[in-house]
């Protein structure tokens, strides 16, 4: 029995969603040379392949995850593919989602944290070069996410979860290597940012030596996040 | 840039800096398109570093020529190719979305004669938009799909000669195919038009079951490097490529099976 690629297509996108079985699919399409679990056998790489690429985007929030409850995590994962089926060719714009679903779904905070961490890293390393702050992140977390994370990539950390202790972090992307750089800032160098970003000094911001700014604007530009062109503007406006 | 010549790695993030800092022997590499058809920051500053100094193809696994391509994708591989200026583009042949879902894999067709003919209009369309010949890979599959009626030698022949495309043979996809359908791998070797191929690809696999699954995540397997050796003595020497995707090792593990690979094309090819 040959049928029409629309009906093969319509038929087999069916059961990859699982809204039909294999044997309701060969039952649509004729039998599969090959026998019907072989046929089942699709649905759960399509279901196996998106989940992978969960994992690898998220892959110290789901060691964390796996840790405060397997089947607790899992279960997100599954609901967060079934809301959101993918609709890019690039996997890891399918699940960039991911991190606003865990906490609209009330992951536990350190999970949630470590989502947004590898969001944010992605971000910064995806963003277009700029001489500026416009591909900067500072984040603020109540548990140690990256120590985490950078544990999980080394190896050095198998499972478990992260420590609670508040951190803070400027992330950039240094401007050679393409390397991800991770500082953790004094409150200069958050008004350094602050200020370049404004392009003016404005009244609000906290009360520090100036000097000590440009101190930091400088530092940021040794180590590569910042254009030597941005400490010169921090030069300028620490002078107005 | 000229036909590719020897055997070239697949780049991939974890191999960006040990690549740049190597002095062993790289012939060419090989991108996944679907990573720098939106590339900006890092991915397309590493992208063009390395352009500076090796050939680099771009193998994509969203082109879905069984279906139709994504709404924009072809513009945007356009691009890519008019960066690259590469021999050719590869994909596969086989259908990874439908409409506008994306199922991220590579879906096998029903082998018959709507489904050549679909592959060969998308297939003329996609090398007329980019000005590039394609080039189209066999995939692994699990399960004969209902409706098939000629043997995948016969398939890939039609689809070659009908749209005047290349194919890339992999011969890690033969051998899982031979072993998942209880075929035996050289009749599938003798069925395949090798006169069309024009690059050749080697990874490893993981068994799952009573299926060998194609996970580019373990060493080429002995039965692959045998097959591979029977491949260059009947075509002579193909441009290959050595695959990782998962648990990739160490840069000097690639580029040991790449040399290893080169040393069988120049001995048998």
């Amino acid at each position: 029995m040959t049928t029409s690629l629309e009906s093969f297509f319509a038929t087999m996108g069916a059961l990859m969603e699982g809204s039909i079985s294999a044997e309701q699919c060969e039952a649509r399409l004729g039998p599969s040379a090959s026998g019907t679990a072989r046929l089942a056998l699709y649905p759960r790489l399509i279901a196996r392949q998106a989940t992978s690429a969960l994992d690898a985007m998220f892959a110290a929030a789901r060691i964390a995850g796996l840790a405060w409850d397997a089947d607790g995590y899992r279960a997100l994962q599954a609901g967060y593919l079934a809301a959101h089926p993918p609709r890019s060719w690039s996997p890891s714009e399918v699940v960039v989602g991911f991190a606003d679903y865990l906490e609209a779904h009330g992951a536990p905070r350190d999970i949630v944290e470590l989502a947004d961490y590898a969001r944010v890293c992605r971000q910064v390393l995806a963003a277009p070069a700029s001489d500026g702050t416009a591909g900067l992140a500072v984040v603020h977390y109540q548990h140690a996410v990256r120590e985490f994370a950078l544990g999980i990539k080394a190896g050095s950390i198998a499972e478990g979860r992260p420590a609670a202790r508040p951190t803070t972090w400027i992330l950039g992307r240094h401007r050679e290597t393409q390397r991800l750089v991770a500082v953790t800032p004094s409150v200069p160098a958050l008004v350094a940012l602050q200020v370049l970003t404004d392009g003016t000094w404005s009244g609000g911001l906290p009360a520090v030596e100036r000097s000590h700014v440009r101190l930091e604007a400088a530092a940021l530009v040794r180590l590569g996040v910042l254009a030597p062109t941005a400490q010169t503007l921090v030069d300028e406006l620490a002078c107005d | 840039m000229g036909e590719l010549q020897g055997v070239g790695i697949g780049l991939r993030k974890a191999l960006f800096e040990p690549l740049l800092a190597t002095n062993r022997r790289v012939d060419w590499l090989e991108v996944v398109s679907e990573n720098y058809l939106d590339a900006t920051g890092r991915a397309d500053a590493m992208l063009a570093r390395f352009a500076e100094r090796w050939p680099i193809v771009p193998h994509g696994v969203a082109l879905s020529v069984g279906t139709a391509p994504p709404d924009g994708y072809v513009e945007k591989l356009t691009a890519l190719a008019a960066r690259l200026s590469p021999p050719y583009l590869s994909d596969h042949c086989c259908y990874s979305s439908i409409g506008a879902r994306n199922f991220l894999d590579l879906l096998p067709l029903p082998r018959h004669d709507e489904a050549i003919a679909r592959i060969v209009t998308n297939a003329r369309a996609v090398s007329a938009a980019t000005g590039c010949s394609l080039v189209l890979e066999n995939i692994t599959t699990y399960a004969e799909m209902p409706g098939s009626i000629y043997d995948e030698g016969t398939f890939l022949r039609r689809i070659a000669e009908e749209a005047g495309v290349g194919l890339l043979l992999d011969v890690t996809n033969l051998h899982l195919n031979a072993v998942n359908h209880g075929l035996d791998p050289l009749a599938l070797l003798d069925a395949f038009p090798l006169e069309h191929v024009r690059q050749l690809h080697l990874a490893g696999f993981t068994q799952d079951g009573d299926v060998l699954l194609d996970t580019h995540s373990a060493p080429i397997a002995a039965p692959v490097w045998d097959l591979y050796r029977e491949v260059i003595k009947r075509r002579g020497a193909i441009p290959t490529l050595i695959e990782w995707d998962q648990h990739i090792p160490p840069l000097d593990v690639v580029l040991d099976e790449a040399d290893r690979a080169r040393s069988l094309m120049e001995r048998h090819g």
